[in-house]
């Protein structure tokens, strides 16, 4: 306990160095800096979740910076560097942006990716009503990329009565670690059968040739959006049991479809998204069938943005019953704005299932004798996890 | 003796405070949108600028709160918390940069008149030939929203 105070003292002199400063900084003409970061302590009950480590709980750090710098009166070069608990500093992204026209715009270069609604800024926890991230846009689940590396094009279409819209396509690649919901067993549960006895366990090693796009409509009343996003992958299939005659390499398509809504004005919040993620199985492989949904609404009191979430996870539908592959999540919190730029959040959840435990273990790719409950242990059912949380911006 | 030290700290602060927000912007100054003149857009479009959900444009703000405030409630039909949301997530996701500040009116006429593109807003008593006033109404009638 005495490191993290130590940490969070660290951190706040750098917080109020900042001041009540809102916007980037102009480090020289054309260049602009904007620094986000958190820190926070989250503790379960029981079963251990994604970041949470090997007690049941966790400190994690983040820290990121991004930069801009104009290059012409049309180009811009956009660089997201970010380090965290787990990770070395690296690019996030790192992009370059031409406007064709007032309003058409292209990106290349290794670019954040434009699918749904929270995922577009999942890094700035300044900018997200909760502590936790929905199940939605978990990357342990696989259930969205961070960025692709390819070309984009971004269309503002004109006004209309009805509002007006926002139009992006994409091409390129991304680079995925293997997805953990492949995952048949449990090392403290019988293990569970979801595809034929002869299936080989398979890992995706490369998502290929990304194809993709989301439309933003902005309606008429003020603060009411809505999204649509969409993608496939061709994706490489690798065999655990490495062999020469299954190394013939499997491809197959991954499908992504997100469909999002949020509601913004005059101190009501509300967001809700929906994340369908579809792996079709096939002759020696097992695929994915996986579901998230979440609604959540937060109401801004003073200083106080209190809020609530509920949301769900299948991540096999063919095994919907089974506590490995559903969770289902209650979670109430609230944000306490010390200053403008620096918040503190508190969330408490309580869980049904425990299919994102599974999931950020990622077994059976995580090392033998791992052990999804604190200590060992069965996992537990029916478990709660707590949370304390503080973010930047500077 | 402290107490009234402290006192007159504090006047001298507020009067300070006072007369520096007088220097930047006149109290009840009617507002209008306006752009460098080689621009001709409408006053939906100057919105959609401001929320970050069109490219291609240089908007400036005013540093002044009490500026910003007005400009974004009563043209803009926001609260600055979900205004700066809006542009906070487009620059995170790496879509357009949020508004330039400026310090003062002749800053924000300068501002505008010199950067190709430029967007922004000033008193209307204060508009000179450098800048093109947007016009309220979709007839391009009227040019304030108060």
């Amino acid at each position: 306990m005495r490191k993290i105070i130590a940490k969070i003292v660290l951190v706040i002199p750098v917080v109020v160095m900042g001041g009540t400063r809102a916007y980037a900084y102009d480090v020289a003409n054309g260049f602009t800096l904007d620094g986000f970061g958190y820190q926070d302590y989250r503790q379960t009950s029981a079963n251990r979740v994604d970041y949470v480590g090997q007690t049941g709980n966790g400190v994690h750090n983040f820290l990121g910076l991004l930069m801009v710098g104009q290059l012409t009166d049309r180009s811009k070069l956009w660089a997201q560097l970010q380090a965290n608990t787990t990770n070395h500093p690296n690019f996030t992204w790192l992009f370059l942006d031409w406007q064709f026209t007032d309003s058409v715009t292209g990106h290349v270069g290794r670019v954040k990716f434009p699918f749904g609604l929270i995922n577009e800024y999942i890094d700035n926890k300044a900018l997200q009503m909760t502590l936790t991230l929905p199940f939605a846009v978990s990357e342990s689940a696989d259930m969205t990329y961070d960025s692709y590396t390819g070309v984009g094009l971004d269309w503002n279409t004109p006004d209309t009565p009805w509002g007006n819209s926002l139009l992006q396509g994409f091409f390129g690649n991304t680079y995925t670690s293997p997805a953990p919901i492949l995952a048949t067993t449990y090392p403290n549960n019988p293990p569970v059968a979801i595809g034929p006895a002869s299936a080989t366990q398979m890992q995706p090693t490369t998502d290929l040739h990304l194809l993709g796009g989301r439309v933003t409509w902005n309606t008429p009343l003020t603060g009411l959006r809505f999204m649509l996003s969409g993608s496939v992958t061709e994706v490489g299939l690798q065999p655990l049991a490495l062999t020469p005659a299954n190394y013939a390499s499997l491809m197959t398509r991954e499908y992504r479809l997100m469909y999002s809504a949020e509601y913004r004005r005059d101190g009501l919040w509300v967001q809700s998204e929906y994340n369908l993620h579809r792996f079709p199985g096939g002759a020696g492989y097992v695929g994915i069938d996986a579901d998230s949904a979440y609604v959540q609404a937060g109401v801004t009191v003073g200083k106080f943005l209190p809020y609530i979430r509920a949301q769900t996870v299948v991540t096999n539908q063919n095994l919907s019953s089974n506590p490995n592959f559903y969770q289902q999540q209650w979670s109430v919190g609230s944000n306490y704005a010390l200053l403008a730029n620096l918040n503190v959040r508190l969330e408490l959840d309580r869980n049904h299932g425990f299919a994102m435990p599974i999931a950020s273990q990622g077994s059976p790719y995580y090392p033998p004798g791992a052990m999804l409950a604190p200590g060992g242990g069965v996992p537990a059912l029916n478990w709660n996890e707590v949370g304390v949380e503080m973010n930047f911006t500077f | 003796m402290k107490r009234s030290r402290i006192k007159v700290a504090s006047y001298g602060f507020a009067v300070w405070g006072g007369l520096s927000a007088l220097m930047i912007l006149p109290a009840h100054a009617q507002l209008v949108a306006i752009v460098n003149k080689t621009v001709h857009i409408s006053h939906s479009e100057v919105v959609r600028i401001y929320r970050s959900e069109m490219n291609g444009y240089k908007p400036f703000m005013l540093g002044d709160k009490a500026a910003q405030d007005d400009f974004d409630r009563h043209y803009l039909g926001l609260a600055r918390d979900d205004l700066k949301y809006l542009q906070d997530r487009a620059l995170y996701a790496g879509r357009s940069l949020p508004p330039k500040i400026v310090d003062s009116v002749d800053q924000m006429l300068d501002a505008v008149a010199n950067t190709p593109n430029g967007v922004g807003y000033v008193p209307l008593q204060n508009v000179t030939e450098q800048v093109r006033i947007v016009p309220e109404n979709q007839d391009g009638s009227g040019n304030t929203w108060r």
